[in-house]
């Protein structure tokens, strides 16, 4: 059975880790309109739909429709958004449990690397040692969108890097 | 700037930081001695931080802020339940 538009929200709010308040606040909604959203009760006014999209990182498309987007894409180059609006989203999963979430805006992180900062220096993380942040950047600048980065570390830590 | 610890079982503890406070020229002028002083002793960086690069990067964070305000910055959460959570 496919997934109704409420378990969609609700399924990309949580992956942002975004609670309703903030997607409310974020939209100038009421929570409760959130609410009522995500248990079907109502959908969102049509000219909410992009802006809800792009807070959840997704297409309106994906959004309506469920069609999955590969991880990773490519942007040509007429939909490449400004470098300088993306960010960098490092999510660090220990093997004991612990998680982190860094979100960096990617101006941050360009004036990070005049300075001369590495990836641990970023994520705190060992299993990113030998990670180059100026190829991300390139890559970036080439169009790379979504996922770029996951490592498991003999440890059983898992970082993902993606740039949204 | 937010930030925002809790505790398991705990209450909630959040520090409420005017932004322009922190990320102003004039602290940036202040703090760049100091904070190569600590990058030195902890081997972060091999070369110096310059006020003027620190100005650029309040700027940054500062109009980063003017235009997402809210992001959040750093989220931790630890295995035994505690959180801490850094919003611009």
């Amino acid at each position: 059975m496919s997934k109704t538009l409420g378990t969609r929200i609700a399924e990309y709010r949580r992956a942002k880790g975004i609670t309703q308040e903030e997607l409310a606040e974020r939209l100038n909604v009421s929570p409760q309109a959130v609410s009522k959203w995500e248990n079907d009760v109502c959908c969102p006014d049509i000219m909410l739909l992009p802006k809800l999209a792009e807070i959840l990182g997704v297409s309106i498309d994906t959004l309506l429709t469920d069609k999955a987007e590969p991880e990773t894409r490519v942007l040509p180059e007429e939909k490449r958004k400004n470098i300088d609006e993306m960010t960098l989203r490092i999510i660090v999963n220990s093997g004991e449990g612990d998680k982190v979430r860094v979100n960096l805006p990617m101006a941050l992180v360009k004036a990070g690397l005049e300075l001369g900062m590495q990836m641990p220096q970023v994520s705190g993380n060992d299993a990113l040692k030998n990670i180059d942040i100026k190829k991300i950047l390139e890559l970036v600048e080439r169009g790379a969108y979504g996922k770029l980065i996951e490592v498991e570390s003999a440890d059983g830590d898992i970082v993902d890097i993606s740039v949204e | 700037m937010k930030i925002s610890v809790k505790e398991k079982g705990r209450r909630r503890i959040t520090i409420l930081l005017p932004s322009i406070l922190i990320f102003n020229p004039l602290v940036a002028a202040c703090a760049a001695g100091i904070i190569n002083t600590r990058l030195r002793e902890n081997g972060i960086l091999d070369r110096d931080i310059t006020p003027q690069q620190l100005r650029r990067l309040c700027r940054i964070i500062m109009r980063y802020k003017r235009k997402h305000p809210d992001w959040n910055l750093v989220e931790v959460k630890s295995q035994e339940g505690d959180e801490v959570v850094i919003r611009l």
